[in-house]
């Protein structure tokens, strides 16, 4: 076969031999939708689900801090202007739960843009979550890690609602943006922490 | 219907009302509509990981993530993509996702330089005779260049829908690409 390295930049490769690359084509097209996962798998996704979000529809467990708890923890965790421009923000709230959901919902309508910036931390930290359940769930995190992770996970999950709060409300402040990218930053390092904790297998 | 937009057109059905009650039922954190989630789908998923990264018990700790992500998730989804849709989403952003925490924690090589013959891993053994089937030649292919191939020519990717979500530019998945179809080839040969 010859070997065709001239134009890997164009959308086709006329000197292949087209005959077998269409074979290949074809065969990729034909490959089964769904792979039988290991019968085993579904029970310990089960457990590790229902162990993420109860099956009493309780959503997120970490909620309730006092803002100005909040503040101090996202201060002394960040170090940063921005955070300091949000405690000045959030120094005067009341605490409780119902300034949690009244944050939720204002958060519900935070605008493309902010959604755009944090959307790659989202996933990143979704998923470095599950690594954590999992790795907690087999017994595999020190409790002391555990602790210390929950309870910093508690105040910057309080403090990204906050965030989203204020983009919600001044969509057009790079700052509010800015703040709500680097507190998901923060929650990512935190969590690439817990993670650099676990030995390898 | 060209092969490329059939495959990416299988996003794109009418979500039927069975998932919709399945969605109503997650959003209850109803455990049977979790388990129905799961039978629906875990095979698309699986089969989404596995080939990505040619690894089995990679592919079903990350099938197990993408579960736990998709479940915790369900109550914030607004419907507003097709179900099968954000889970296979959610599975290759999970595979991409850990990629590059191994290679962060190996320090290995980025994407465009990963041109070298290196084993897959741990994937289903090759085929017992001589002709090498798809899915065995898959996992003899490096890691870059069989994920390319597998969202493009299995999954039905655009090269930009790929460059952004492996973080290149289309030209180097272009050129991944073109080194995988050939690789392929020279394995199917044998």
């Amino acid at each position: 076969m010859t070997d065709h390295t001239s134009d890997p930049n164009g959308p086709t490769d006329p000197t292949l031999d087209e005959r077998r690359l269409a074979a290949l084509l074809a065969d990729a097209r034909a490959l089964p939708r769904e792979i039988a996962p290991p019968p085993e798998l579904h029970a310990r996704v089960r457990r590790a689900a229902l162990a993420a979000r109860p099956a009493d529809g309780r959503g997120h467990r970490w909620q309730g801090l006092a803002a100005w708890r909040r503040a101090a923890a996202v201060l002394l965790l960040a170090g940063t202007a921005g955070s300091a421009w949000w405690m000045g923000r959030s120094a005067g709230r009341e605490e409780g739960r119902d300034d949690a959901r009244a944050v939720a919902r204002a958060a519900d309508s935070v605008p493309v843009t902010a959604v755009a910036a944090t959307r790659d931390h989202e996933m990143a930290i979704a998923e470095m979550h599950a690594i954590l359940e999992r790795e907690r769930a087999d017994g595999t995190l020190a409790p002391e890690t555990v602790a210390i992770v929950e309870r910093n996970l508690r105040i910057i999950d309080a403090a990204i609602l906050e965030a989203r709060a204020a983009v919600a409300r001044d969509p057009g402040s790079r700052a509010a943006v800015e703040l709500l990218r680097a507190t998901y930053v923060q929650k990512a390092d935190l969590l690439r922490q817990a993670l650099a904790t676990l030995t390898p297998a | 219907m060209t092969p490329s937009t059939a495959s990416a057109a299988s996003h794109l059905r009418v979500l039927p009302s069975d998932d919709a009650d399945l969605v109503d039922g997650a959003r209850r954190g109803d455990p049977s509509a979790f388990d129905a989630l799961y039978a629906r789908h875990a095979g698309r998923v699986f089969a989404v990981c596995l080939r990505m990264t040619a690894d089995r018990v990679r592919a079903a700790e990350l099938t197990q993530d993408v579960f736990v992500l998709a479940w915790r998730g369900l109550p914030g989804f607004r419907g507003d993509a097709q179900l099968a849709s954000w889970l296979h989403r959610l599975a290759v952003n999970a595979v991409l996702a850990d990629a590059r925490a191994r290679r962060r924690r190996e320090s290995r090589v980025s994407l465009a330089e990963d041109e070298d013959d290196v084993p897959a891993g741990t994937a289903a053994a090759a085929a017992a005779d001589d002709r090498m089937d798809l899915e065995a030649a898959l996992t003899r292919l490096p890691d870059g260049a069989r994920r390319v191939f597998v969202l493009h020519d299995v999954e039905g990717y655009t090269h930009d829908e790929i460059a952004a979500l492996l973080g290149c530019t289309s030209g180097t998945c272009r050129t991944q690409l073109h080194r995988a179809r050939r690789r392929l080839m020279e394995l199917l040969d044998r």
